[in-house]
């Protein structure tokens, strides 16, 4: 299934969750009924939400991150965030940019690949 | 801040206020003095930015990042051979903005390991979370840099004010109150009266 993104990632759940309250779905998967209805409404999970989302949907975690498609080149990074799970997809585009200008800027050396 | 942690290995609290004196010991300053976290992260050779700073970051997500969402983040750390860059979120208060970088230079002092990141097609930030034990760590560290049991035990002895006391370490009354709380010094100065009043 390739070239699925997080916006389908939500109707996906959608889909399969159906009739049954959003509370029982969560627990089955292991996340938060907040946290689900996030997802749901296209917000961006983090990591360890997105791969127990995945794995209750059957897809393959690589099919939404496009792996083998050319990426920048990523960081380390480490973020702090306030108490958020999951984030808005506008405010994890922004912050996907404001890491990797901050790295072109003040972390890639000479020779290294930006 | 406000969750207290269950369990630490022991040890762990007694080292982080060891490390606090060390870090002032090093700035040239006594155990009760007030620590500057910007003044820190320079000893320590950590550039600290605000989302402003950060060079060819288009305005929209800017705006994103301060105005429409600002709630939903603090502070991100971006390392790369060794060094780190924080970024704050300058939309914040200023004690909110020295809890928040205190708490970033306490992950590298604690030696965390950076959460992994990736990248969705769309461009979307996508990361994994500190884990749990790291993030109390990283929180008492915090606590301890800012307002070690040193600096209690001076408020309390010189009956600083609450407000003007948090003013002059920085930080937040929620964060002072919480320091007193967890240090037990009022605990131990109540206990050292009734024992020094039952011995007159």
């Amino acid at each position: 299934m390739p070239n699925v993104n997080i916006q389908m990632l939500g109707r996906m759940l959608i889909e399969k969750r159906g009739e049954r309250g959003i509370r029982e779905v969560a627990a089955e998967i292991g996340v938060s009924p907040a946290t689900l209805s996030r997802v749901e409404r296209a917000y961006l999970p983090d990591l360890e939400t997105f791969s127990k989302i995945c794995q209750w949907l059957g897809i393959n975690p690589s099919d939404v991150l496009g792996v083998g498609v050319k990426t920048p080149q990523i960081p380390k990074v480490a973020v702090h965030f306030k108490k958020e799970a999951a984030l808005a997809p506008a405010t994890a585009q922004a912050l996907a940019q404001m890491v990797l200008a901050a790295h072109r800027a003040w972390l890639v050396t000479d020779g290294e690949g930006s | 801040m406000a969750r207290v942690p269950n369990v630490f290995n022991r040890g762990f609290k007694t080292s982080c206020e060891n490390v606090a004196r060390q870090q002032r010991r090093q700035l040239n300053l006594l155990p009760s003095d007030p620590l500057n976290p910007w003044t820190l992260a320079q000893h320590l050779g950590i550039a600290v930015h605000s989302v402003e700073d950060v060079p060819g970051l288009a305005p929209d997500c800017m705006q994103t990042l301060l105005r429409d969402d600002p709630d939903s983040w603090s502070a991100v750390t971006v390392s790369s051979g060794g060094r780190s860059v924080i970024i704050l979120n300058s939309s914040h208060s200023r004690p909110r903005l020295a809890s928040d970088l205190v708490h970033e230079i306490a992950h590298i002092l604690l030696g965390h390991s950076p959460a992994r990141v990736d990248v969705t097609e769309d461009g979307c930030l996508m990361l994994s979370m500190y884990d749990r034990n790291q993030e109390d760590e990283a929180n008492w560290l915090a606590g301890c840099l800012l307002l070690p049991r040193d600096a209690v035990v001076f408020i309390r002895r010189r009956r600083l004010e609450l407000t003007a006391a948090a003013q002059k370490y920085g930080t937040s009354m929620e964060m002072l109150n919480y320091r007193i709380r967890v240090t037990g010094v009022d605990y131990q100065f109540k206990k050292a009266l009734s024992t020094f009043s039952a011995g007159n």
